[in-house]
């Protein structure tokens, strides 16, 4: 007689590998095995219906094989998604694999913790030591990814128009960021200096060390100390920087 | 035991209908939420979740508690289940008698258990270490299951009567998958009816299936059967008033639809006379 842990090793092959093991009945076994890609491939639809427009009809052969390359140790069917973009570069789709990173990185960002957003009001009574020692905090579902391919406008001329764009691949890549503010998410590309500055915000920098770094973009320290009040108001503006 | 809440006719909350409920507070008694579906950091949903369970009580359901797996307890799993429950304050915390997966594996699906004696003691022993956890007791429901194994040594009914008795659980008894079971393997499915006790039966399922011709698919994507309702005004005759609600994953409809479903649930169970 087999014991439990038995049973639960020979059904889990045999969904995980698609086996079919001698003693397990074969028609029962097909329904866990169909119901398992079924499900996951369902849910890889629903998650990535950009990436899988563009895919098309590739699209459900990749997914299914994704599902049992990467088999789920996720308590939660949503983290399945996780590594599919990744996948997508590893099989050599690196356009759907860049599509694929917009969709998973604007579903975190629906989901990413609160931000307690900073405010231009936060700013008006600051004396000059106080503005100096600022530390900054970035929205906690601020996020970026370097594009190679043409994705995003692809992904945005799909949302607007309903068609995706020819792949083509960029001559430089570009950094696009992506955060949630007032339960919109957003993204954008912004200038260097200015992802220069956020990546400051993200490292906690304090206004004073956010100048000191833009001296080295601008060598006047006025202009250098302005344009960082600029960006710092901007960098409010978008939503990007949380009190805490 | 015998206190088991009654909170009348509940449904599935999802997230196609959270600003109808927000908007038309709909007759309906409270809402079920599956449970991982809310291990999230922040958002709108739990903005959602917030506001909708501040006018109507929450029950929190799961699906990969993974109670019957030979692998040790996940207490990652269990942290966040306990999180969420700080924040829920739910009525009831329920899972399935089932396992998803071992060896760290999650294959999201509710995989049958033989209902054996190691089986019996393996899982009870989980549900006792989880509900001193918790501190609070949980409910374990009866899954569909498309398996049977020779290795079983008593009916599926008996197993789950027993479970509660070992484990101190209470029972959710999902009438549909009762159903689905009794036709997947030819069984009287009113032997759940007869045999479950009644004092630990706290939240009843109802939900539509998939009839695939030699097996019936549990899909919750369609109205509740005939044969599905006379189980559920037969369950209501034997266990009393049990807190019940509609579960509806796939097709979901307008949330009208499902209060109407819902009244028939009212209806049955007033001429079952047992509110
Ligand atoms: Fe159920």
């Amino acid at each position: 007689m087999r014991s439990l842990l038995d049973i639960q090793e020979e059904l889990q092959k045999a969904i995980l590998c698609q086996t079919h093991p001698p003693k397990l009945n074969i028609e029962h076994t097909k329904r866990y095995q169909q119901t398992f890609l079924n499900r996951l491939a369902d849910f890889l639809v629903a998650e990535f219906p950009s990436t899988n427009d563009s895919l098309g009809d590739k699209f459900e052969k990749i997914s299914r094989d994704f599902i049992l390359k990467h088999p789920s140790h996720y308590v939660t069917i949503r983290d399945v998604s996780l590594n599919f973009p990744d996948y997508l570069a590893s099989i050599n789709e690196p356009f759907a694999s860049e599509l694929a990173h917009i969709e998973l990185t604007i579903n975190r960002s629906v989901i990413a913790e609160n931000s307690n957003p900073l405010t231009t009001e936060d700013l008006t009574n600051l004396s000059e030591d106080e503005w100096g020692n600022l530390k900054l905090f970035p929205n906690k579902s601020l996020c970026c990814h370097s594009f190679k391919t043409n994705a995003l406008t692809s992904y945005s001329s799909r949302e607007e128009s309903g068609s995706h764009l020819l792949p083509k691949k960029l001559t430089e890549p570009v950094l696009c960021w992506f955060w949630r503010n007032n339960n919109q998410v957003h993204y954008l590309n912004f200038s260097k200096e200015f992802n220069i500055f956020i990546k400051l915000i993200i490292k906690n920098a304090t206004f004073t060390e956010c100048c000191e770094e833009l001296l080295n973009i601008y060598s006047d320290e006025n202009e250098a100390v302005t344009i960082a009040g600029q960006m710092l108001y901007e960098a409010i503006n978008l939503g990007l920087c949380s009190k805490n | 035991m015998n206190n088991k809440p009654f909170l009348g006719f509940g449904l599935g909350l999802r997230p196609c209908h959270y600003q109808t409920i927000i908007d038309s507070t709909p007759k309906v008694d409270w809402f079920e939420i599956l449970t991982e579906d809310y291990f999230i950091d922040g958002g709108p949903e739990l903005d959602y979740l917030d506001e909708i369970n501040e006018k109507y009580p929450i029950a929190m359901h799961g699906v990969s508690m993974s109670i019957g797996s030979t692998d040790p307890i996940n207490t990652g799993y269990l942290h966040r289940l306990k999180k969420l429950i700080e924040r829920v304050n739910p009525i009831f915390v329920s899972d399935h008698l089932c396992w998803t997966g071992i060896d760290g594996y999650n294959t999201h699906e509710l995989l049958p258990i033989p209902y054996t004696t190691e089986a019996l003691n393996h899982t009870a022993d989980r549900i006792k270490q989880i509900q001193d956890y918790l501190g609070r007791q949980i409910l374990i429901e009866n899954a569909s299951t498309y398996m049977e194994f020779n290795e079983s040594e008593m009916p599926e009914w008996e197993f789950l009567a027993e479970l509660s008795e070992n484990s101190n659980c209470g029972i959710l008894f999902d009438v549909n998958n009762a159903f689905v079971n009794g036709f997947n393997h030819k069984f009287d499915p009113l032997q759940y009816i007869k045999t479950l006790p009644k004092e630990r039966v706290m939240q009843i399922h109802i939900a539509g299936h998939q009839n695939k011709g030699d097996y019936i698919l549990d899909t919750h994507n369609a109205p509740i059967i005939d044969e599905v309702w006379n189980l559920f005004e037969k369950s209501w005759k034997t266990f009393g008033p049990v807190s019940t609600m509609i579960e509806r994953d796939d097709d979901i409809p307008e949330l009208n639809i499902l209060v109407d479903e819902l009244e028939i649930a009212r209806k049955i169970a007033t001429r079952a006379g047992a509110v």
